[in-house]
């Protein structure tokens, strides 16, 4: 059902957090000082216009709006319940980002990061509730262009060379983007999305897909466009990571998803006899990061290489075209991104407070740090897939979605990756706390967490791991109710 | 007969003899006589506006030589849309130079064939025939020469040559190619989609004019190898440059081919030809060549000049296509880079103006010093890499479906790498002025004086009206204008 009267909440949850990036963005002193907070109030804010939607729109109804400028269609925006479950997820993650943010040094330039970080995050929710693949880009480069401006601000050379590379990711997935635009302008002359699809075989159909589906997998590190993802995890600041790996590569999945089911649709897909190379993309992807992550000493980089594997599972059922496959890919959306953060929370502290990078100097690292590293282990072990926690939960989806797809080589690359990820994960956490020579010495803590970020901490663990373990697994419910939109009847 | 828009070419001529007639010190009364004109040119201009929008016409003879010969102005869309745009950028550009030139010397003299242009542009836009067309582009050259060599240094004089060679050489093309063409077709009105008469002339002529015709007016317009005279012609002061280089001259230049084109030759006249192709070759080598130049500038202002270069030929490139999305496209850029180009001059102007820097190796750190500004020049450049939702972003998106449309793929590939060439010519700039080091530190109050502040504020934020808004400004005149032609 589709439903047209004025639906303001849409734009009102995107423009408040605007206005307040703006107005950090111009503020004077006091707001450099209470900037996070701030945002955090605009996204609560934001949180609270949409919250009452969610009766309709769980109910399965489809919210649309559409204003009548930005030409040539118009801005619309689209509330189904994959767009609602990722603005909320967004502003709650969001939330608990700007708290760890705190952290970031008031400086001058403290003022700018602020900024910018709402301003994402802002683009981030204009994004998942835009209504047509006009709207969605304008989000779509807003954001990406508005994080150069984290990821640059330490100002030192490789930051700046790390943001080069970027810009130009940025840049060419924009460039092609827009060609996919224009093929689908000559064609359909429409840009709003349907159910099942709107596009029709015909020769702008591969540059099409091709196009859009390249800007997604560059924004979220598919291989072979993944090569950004390195240099800036190493070298931006810690909140920015934080809010790339939670929020900027999800975008990236959520392009991916809108296109093959609404603009697409996964018939066309399959008789264009893309799924394999798409899958083989995604495989290869997992694989890849896997492996480099293994041989990566930098902490930060290996959680890079950690993101995109991870990413790669996300991608791999999405391209499994399956109902239970979605469902393992949108759950592993929602939990990839609290435990990924807490995992760069706990990594942020580290290098913080004991200046150490490199993962072979982390031996006993666990009794300087106890909460953070407690923190990080709880984390580890529900990413490589521990039984009955959350990712144990989405591989076993993945693996269902793989086997009715009729591709069971697929459950075995699940298995090995998982051992993969083990081998990286593992070991980290066995020598944070049993590594080093001198141990159970309570003179060695030197743990000082603000509350912010302690507050940060608990409420991603507690995200990470409770709903897991609850008999009423909401997000999980969130996931199947989703897929059973997205495949009716199944 | 209502004839009040074409006061609008003999306003200012009045208002220029006025200022002419202040004394060197007049600041006030110049200053009073040079915003009114602007201002009263552009009411009379977009009086005309809903009556044209509506399917109406003005048309106006001032003599008629002989039966085919004649000045005649008419005020219909295509014409409308050129004498709108530049009669209120001029507004714009009218403070900004009175704000910019208070320490020059010989500002009577500037501020009369300031004024003068502006005549000479509502003349060129207003033109009903190639003749009055003609008469009123070379008048522009003409009057725009004391403002190329303002500064009376030798590089402006040598840069002033340059240029007034270039404008008689073409100019005598246009002449040669119009007097045949009049011989040939009997008449030089512009007739949208195409003089009728033509069907019947000698094809390989008729090819031979169109080349003369077009090298004529590409000159002005800037397709390569006939640019070199917009780099040089950089050395005048920044208004001149934001101007005359960035919205007056070279839109006349482009706008000329568009009367060729679509009102002497028309469509199906030019598809039966084959000199699309060659129009379209031509475009797209200057679009590419044009931005590699461009990424090797250090000087701020030669890097515009350069970019100006290949965003016209983006114009060229639409009009080439004979589509009607692309022809969209083309008008929408003639409007939308105008706007954006305008911007990035004002913005140049201020950072030379307040600090003297006019090499981009120069520009590290100075977001400091003028934050807003270099926002500015961020916004416009933005723009002009077709992000949206600032103007340049429809132009693009109607341009590369034209490509589509015309079945000519690969020129839709010219124009984006020509769209990542921008970005790597601008974003360096953005990033040096607010991430690098410098020497520059803020000062209290204003960053800039309020007359070369305030109009490029309010021009950046048409940009973004422009782009959001194009269906309730541009696009509907533009629709008009297809309608006519296809």
């Amino acid at each position: 059902m589709t439903q047209t009267a004025l639906l303001w909440q849409p734009a009102v949850a995107v423009l408040i957090p605007l206005g307040f990036a703006l107005f950090l963005g111009v503020g004077g002193k006091a707001v450099r000082e209470k900037g996070s907070y701030l945002s955090v109030c605009a996204l609560a804010a934001s949180f609270l216009v949409l919250a009452p939607l969610a009766d309709d729109v769980w109910g399965g109804q489809v919210l649309t709006v559409n204003y009548p400028f930005l030409p040539p269609f118009g801005l619309s925006f689209q509330i189904d319940q994959l767009s609602l479950a990722m603005a909320v997820l967004f502003q709650l993650l969001g939330a608990v980002a700007a708290l760890y943010s705190v952290a970031v040094r008031p400086t001058g330039e403290a003022r700018r990061f602020q900024a910018a970080f709402l301003f994402v995050l802002a683009c981030a929710l204009g994004l998942v509730l835009a209504g047509d693949l006009l709207s969605l880009f304008l989000f779509f480069e807003a954001m990406s262009l508005a994080f150069f401006v984290l990821v640059i601000h330490r100002g030192d050379k490789p930051s700046v060379d790390a943001t080069i590379k970027y810009l130009y990711m940025t840049v060419g997935g924009g460039v092609l983007y827009f060609a996919a635009l224009a093929a689908v302008f000559v064609s359909a002359g429409s840009f709003h999305w349907q159910e099942g699809g709107f596009l029709v075989p015909g020769p702008f159909l591969l540059p099409a897909f091709f196009g859009f589906a390249a800007a997604f997998a560059l924004k979220s590190g598919l291989f072979p466009l993944h090569f950004w993802m390195a240099d800036v995890y190493g070298n931006a600041p810690v909140p920015a990571v934080v809010l790339s790996s939670m929020v900027l590569l999800k975008t990236g999945a959520y392009g991916m998803t809108r296109i093959i089911h609404h603009v697409f649709g996964a018939e066309l897909l399959l008789q264009q006899g893309w799924q394999q190379v798409l899958l083989s993309m995604a495989a290869f992807t997992i694989l890849y990061g896997s492996v480099c992550a293994f041989s990566q000493r930098d902490l930060l980089r290996r959680l890079a290489y950690s993101s995109m594997a991870q990413l790669g599972y996300v991608y791999l059922g999405i391209f499994l075209l399956t109902p239970a496959a979605l469902v393992g890919s949108i759950y592993h959306i929602m939990s990839h991104a609290v435990l990924k953060g807490t995992m760069l929370v706990c990594a942020g502290e580290i290098v913080d407070q004991t200046g150490k990078r490199n993962v072979d100097q982390m031996a006993g690292i666990g009794w300087q740090l106890p909460l953070t590293m407690a923190a990080f282990s709880l984390a580890a072990l529900t990413v490589v897939g521990l039984p009955p926690l959350n990712v144990f939960i989405s591989k076993w989806y993945l693996s269902v979605g793989a086997l009715a797809a009729g591709q069971p080589l697929l459950v075995v690359l699940l298995l090995v990756s998982s051992i993969l990820n083990a081998a990286y994960f593992l070991p980290m956490v066995v020598t944070a706390f049993f590594g080093g020579e001198e141990r159970h010495q309570k003179s060695l803590r030197c743990e000082r967490l603000s509350w912010s970020t302690l507050l940060a901490l608990v409420l991603l663990v507690a995200a990470g791991v409770v709903f897991a373990l609850t008999p009423d697994n909401w997000p999980l419910r969130w996931a199947e109710g989703i897929a059973t939109a997205f495949w009716p009847g199944k | 007969m209502d004839i009040s828009p074409f006061w609008a070419v003999f306003l200012p001529v009045l208002g220029a003899v006025l200022i002419a007639c202040c004394k060197e010190d007049w600041e006030r009364p110049r200053q009073a006589l040079a915003v009114s004109t602007s201002v009263l040119t552009c009411a009379l201009v977009a009086r005309a506006w809903p009556v044209v929008l509506q399917g109406g016409e003005y048309r106006f003879t001032i003599i008629q030589i002989s039966p085919g010969l004649s000045v005649t102005f008419a005020a219909e869309p295509l014409g409308l849309l050129f004498a709108m745009l530049a009669s209120m950028l001029w507004i714009f550009a009218t403070f900004y130079a009175l704000s910019y030139m208070t320490q020059e010397h010989h500002r009577r003299r500037f501020f009369t064939c300031y004024t003068l242009a502006l005549s000479a542009t509502m003349g060129v836009a207003f033109s009903a025939n190639l003749f009055t067309l003609y008469i009123f582009y070379e008048y522009l050259a003409l009057i725009t020469y004391p403002l190329v060599i303002h500064k009376q240094t030798a590089e402006a004089y040598a840069a002033g040559t340059k240029y007034i060679i270039y404008c008689f050489g073409s100019g005598a093309l246009i002449f040669l190619g119009m007097f045949s063409l009049g011989g040939f077709a009997g008449t030089l009105d512009f007739t949208p989609g195409g003089l009728p008469e033509l069907a019947t002339t000698d094809r390989r002529v008729l090819a031979l004019i169109f080349v003369a015709l077009i090298t004529g007016f590409g000159v002005k317009a800037a397709l390569m190898p006939l640019h070199s005279w917009l780099p040089a012609a950089m050395v005048a002061p920044t208004p001149v440059s934001a101007l005359l280089h960035a919205v007056a001259i070279v839109k006349a230049g482009v706008f000329g081919i568009l009367r060729v084109s679509y009102y002497l030759y028309g469509p199906e006249s030019l598809q039966s030809l084959g000199l699309a192709g060659i129009l379209a070759a031509a475009a797209a080598g200057t679009i590419i060549m044009a931005s590699v130049l461009a990424i090797r500038q250090d000087k701020l202002k030669a890097r515009l000049a350069y970019s100006t270069i290949g965003q016209l030929s983006y114009i060229i490139l639409g009009a080439a296509l004979l589509s009607p999305y692309g022809l969209t496209g083309g008008l929408a850029h003639l409007v939308n880079h105008a706007l954006l180009k305008i911007v990035l001059f004002f913005c140049a102007g201020v950072i030379a103006h307040e600090t003297g820097a006019t090499h981009i190796s120069q520009l590290g750190g100075i977001g400091r010093r003028l934050p807003y500004t270099c926002f500015f020049f961020t916004l416009a450049s933005l723009g002009l890499i077709g992000v949206l939702p600032l103007a340049g972003y429809i132009s693009k998106l109607y341009l590369l479906a034209g490509s589509l449309q015309a079945d000519k793929p690969l020129l839709g590939l010219v124009l984006l790498g020509s769209a990542v060439l921008s970005a790597v010519y601008y974003l360096p700039i953005i990033i040096a002025a607010y991430f690098q080091e410098g020497t520059y530190v803020r000062t209290p109050g204003l960053e800039s004086s309020p007359g070369l502040f305030f109009p490029t504020a309010v021009l950046t934020v048409f940009c973004f009206v422009f782009g959001l808004f194009a269906h309730q400004t541009t696009l509907p005149l533009i629709n008009r204008i297809i309608m006519a032609v296809f």
